[in-house]
């Protein structure tokens, strides 16, 4: 396989004629069968067509089928969509099994070029409730703020400096001596 | 060396060589009435999962709850308008809307021009409210269908296989099988909250 083969062009899924909105229609429009009425390689195409193509024109009527017998070359399939596109396969050697699979095949494929997906869903209502950022659930306190704020612009995770430990070992030592105070001053009361 | 029982991890505030020791003559042997011994020790420490439902206690809880249901109710009975839902298919979940377009990258068995209902529904929302199932909704309280439209196969993909210093390397092309699926309807049915819509019909 070459490289070239592998440089498909790159595009959003999408589907003919917005297929399955209200209605499904097959893209198949015309099938046309190549086959050698006397080579082994176009035996099981010839199968397919003695036991199976009846039924398969019946259950696809939208389908128009066309056999072209033709002596000495390997069987091919011809497949034509609604949009204009043809497809070429080769059924050399196919058994009858391998022909009906690949019938269905072109009955039921897009119809389109090979196109690589860049994803495996489309829709046109990406978001009902409001697509979410960050702000969405914030308080709109910061609507109104001026900037540069006292307090929004302490840093969030910033070590105790020492300054401040001694403030809070001030503090907790001011609030015993108050406790002690009060403890005394509800003894005094108690003994008197 | 820190020895692990077979089938299950022992509880952190036991270290298990000391019960080893005291259990067990042998060293290193491990034998099934050890496993039975600590059995009991082992499941009081083991969490199941429990869910735990909060029901209204006062009057204004109550009052409160059922005016958002009515609210949701009278929203769903007017107009609900655009819906989105998240389903379960072939163990991906999809959010999906209606009129969507989903590819579904395998071999599956519908047929084209299929019509699917997917019951395994785990969240319905619209503009205004968002139904949340545990695990997934009641089938008749929300209705999401679909229709099979095409049957293809993917571009052709590279599968690279490789192992070191083992001279092992594959290189396939495969072509996937693609399934064309497109969501016709997203309903949610009126009177949510209602003990006869919201029970799970079992077939």
């Amino acid at each position: 396989m070459s490289n070239r083969s592998r440089l498909v062009p790159i595009d959003f899924p999408r589907v003919p004629l917005k297929n399955g909105v209200s209605r499904v229609i097959c893209q198949l429009k015309r099938i046309t069968i190549k086959f050698c009425k006397s080579s082994g390689a176009s035996y099981g195409v010839r199968s397919f067509i003695e036991h199976d193509l009846l039924d398969y024109s019946r259950k696809n009527p939208e389908v128009a089928i066309y056999l072209k017998p033709r002596r000495h070359h390997s069987p091919v399939v011809v497949s034509e969509y609604l949009n204009g596109e043809k497809h070429y396969m080769n059924y050399h050697n196919f058994t009858r099994d391998n022909v009906d699979k690949w019938m269905n095949f072109h009955r039921t494929s897009v119809g389109w070029p090979k196109k690589k997906w860049r994803k495996l869903h489309y829709t046109r209502t990406p978001s009902v409730q409001g697509v979410w950022s960050p702000f969405t659930n914030m308080d709109p306190r910061l609507n109104i703020t001026k900037f540069p704020d006292k307090y929004l612009g302490i840093p969030l995770h910033s070590p105790e400096t020492a300054t401040e430990k001694l403030r809070e070992m001030f503090e907790k030592q001011k609030l015993n001596e108050e406790n002690e105070e009060k403890v005394g001053k509800v003894k005094i009361e108690v003994q008197s | 060396m820190f020895l692990k029982p077979f089938g299950f991890t022992l509880p952190r505030s036991i270290h298990p060589k000391s019960i080893l020791q005291a259990v067990i003559p042998g060293k290193y042997s491990f034998s099934t009435s050890y496993l039975l011994a600590n059995t009991s020790l082992l499941q009081r420490n083991q969490h199941t999962a429990t869910q735990d439902v909060l029901e209204d206690s006062t009057e204004a809880d109550k009052l409160a709850s059922k005016a958002i249901i009515d609210k949701v109710n009278n929203h769903i009975a007017t107009d609900p308008g655009r819906l989105f839902a998240i389903i379960k298919l072939n163990a991906k979940q999809y959010k999906i809307a209606e009129n969507d377009l989903l590819l579904i990258e395998r071999n599956w068995a519908p047929e084209v021009g299929d019509k699917l209902t997917f019951e395994k529904v785990l969240l319905v929302g619209g503009s205004s409210f968002t139904l949340i199932g545990r695990p997934i909704l009641p089938r008749n309280l929300v209705t999401v269908t679909g229709t099979i439209i095409h049957k293809d196969l993917t571009h052709t993909k590279l599968r690279y296989y490789f192992v070191r210093k083992k001279r092992t390397h594959r290189l396939n092309f495969v072509r996937e099988e693609l399934t064309y699926v497109r969501i016709n309807t997203v309903q949610v049915h009126p009177e949510i909250n209602d003990p006869n819509t919201t029970e799970y019909l079992r077939a």
